[in-house]
């Protein structure tokens, strides 16, 4: 906190050790290079093993932003999951409901064990209504 | 159960394009404005652009069933100039494999990347603007659909590219700490970038609640429906809390701590963004419902 208000931010060197080592200082390179002049069989097995190193750098990074995607998607199923499984217990009971509602009635009679006597046909009340419709 | 005629597969589309249009503006910002910061950061986001955009796509493919069962009717989406999804369709077809490049050049992978290079200023130009398109577009989809007044306004692009920057800002920063977890104090700089846009967002989701509830009938019932009603508990918890509030409490610790808050708190920080994004665009899809059929 005190060494962000003390120094500009966008002067910190706060590159990371990975970039650190992906990248060497100009310095480190000329170090290498004028070491590489002295001793002339050196570069031939150095050489290899630096590009391996950023292979291999190139490789976890990419590696890690494909590990990225997929927890991203992830989260995109975790979500969908969620209102899935969630949204049974949030239905809303129906309030409308007929006062004189027939399924106890006709429950009963399934459930009885004594057939009780129901009329066949359209009963009365009904024929009558749909005769003066018909008129 | 959850039903609407834009399903799932939309939603993700809408999530996975928003944060990798966002990412990859994020890696541009951070390429241009601070390369001295974090590289980890740049790194992260150019190489989760392209490939969360793709799979959002795809996504939209998958949806669209006459598309993928007959795939050369896919012409057909860019050949009427006067409609939203042609222009859609061409921004996300440049965007790809833009960005893919930019990830290329920006990391030098392969002998492609090392071309690509060269050009990196007027491909992060470019793709910047197509990012641009891409976060914008997928609010525009919603806004353009005339049926549904809740979707029907100025202000779903606007909400839809804040939080596009915001959950693609969390995402360079989660594949930033994977590729170097030691990165994590660089990202507390960035930590503002959340503030800004969770507050932008947060204002504009407000904005838009409000405007609903004095407007039409149906747009009204939609905003009830999200703040009182049946969808409530996902829009207080996951969107409200977990996605705007959390995020952006940790976020001003953060930014105030400078690298002492611990890492999980960082990641979890950015991985609620993530959540949060993801609720706000099912909820908006969802609240669409007609009221009566709900």
């Amino acid at each position: 906190m005190e060494e962000q208000k003390d120094k500009p931010q966008g002067t910190e060197p706060l590159t990371s050790a990975t970039e650190a080592e992906a990248e060497p200082a100009p310095a480190a390179e000329e170090a290498a290079h004028e070491t590489a002049e002295a001793a002339p069989e050196a570069p031939e097995e150095a050489q290899p093993i630096k590009e391996n190193a950023l292979a291999e750098k190139r490789g976890r990074m990419v590696v890690g932003g494909a590990v990225s995607v997929v927890i991203i998607s992830v989260i995109a199923l975790l979500v969908a999951a969620i209102f899935q499984l969630t949204s049974r217990w949030l239905m809303v009971c129906p309030s409308d409901l007929p006062v004189n509602d027939p399924a106890p009635i006709l429950w009963k009679g399934m459930v009885s064990e004594t057939v009780q006597p129901q009329p066949l046909g359209v009963p009365e009340k009904l024929s009558g209504e749909a005769g003066y419709k018909q008129q | 159960m959850l039903e609407n005629a834009w399903g799932w597969l939309i939603v993700s589309y809408l999530f996975l394009a928003g944060a990798g249009a966002g990412a990859f503006i994020a890696a541009v910002a951070c390429d241009l404005l601070a390369p001295d910061w974090s590289k980890a950061l740049a790194r992260g986001g150019s190489l989760v652009a392209g490939p969360l955009v793709a799979v959002g796509t795809a996504c939209l493919v998958f949806d669209l069933e006459a598309g993928l069962w007959e795939p050369w009717r896919q012409f057909y989406l860019i050949s009427n100039l006067n409609s939203m999804i042609t222009w859609g369709v061409i921004v996300l077809s440049l965007f790809i494999p833009v960005a893919l490049l930019y990830a290329a050049a920006l990391n030098e992978i392969t002998f492609v990347g090392r071309i690509a290079k060269k050009y990196l200023r007027p491909l992060e130009f470019v793709g910047s603007a197509l990012a641009l398109g891409t976060a914008v577009y997928t609010g525009i989809l919603i806004a353009v659909v005339n049926g549904v007044p809740f979707w029907n306004t100025p202000l779903m692009p606007v909400l839809f590219l804040a939080s596009a920057i915001s959950t693609g800002l969390a995402a360079a920063m989660i594949a930033a700490a994977i590729i170097d977890i030691n990165t994590i104090r660089t990202l507390s700089n960035f930590a503002l970038g959340h503030v800004i846009f969770l507050s932008v967002e947060g204002l504009v989701l407000m904005l838009l609640v409000f405007m609903s509830l004095t407007g039409s009938v149906d747009a009204a019932a939609s905003a009830k429906m999200l703040i009182s009603g049946r969808l409530s508990p996902y829009f207080w918890i996951l969107v409200v809390t977990l996605g705007i509030l959390v995020p952006f409490v940790l976020s001003i610790v953060e930014f105030y701590e400078y690298g002492a808050m611990p890492k999980q708190l960082v990641v979890g920080a950015d991985l609620l963004v993530l959540l949060g994004g993801m609720s706000l665009r099912a909820l908006i899809i969802y609240s669409a419902t007609p009221p009566q059929i709900v």
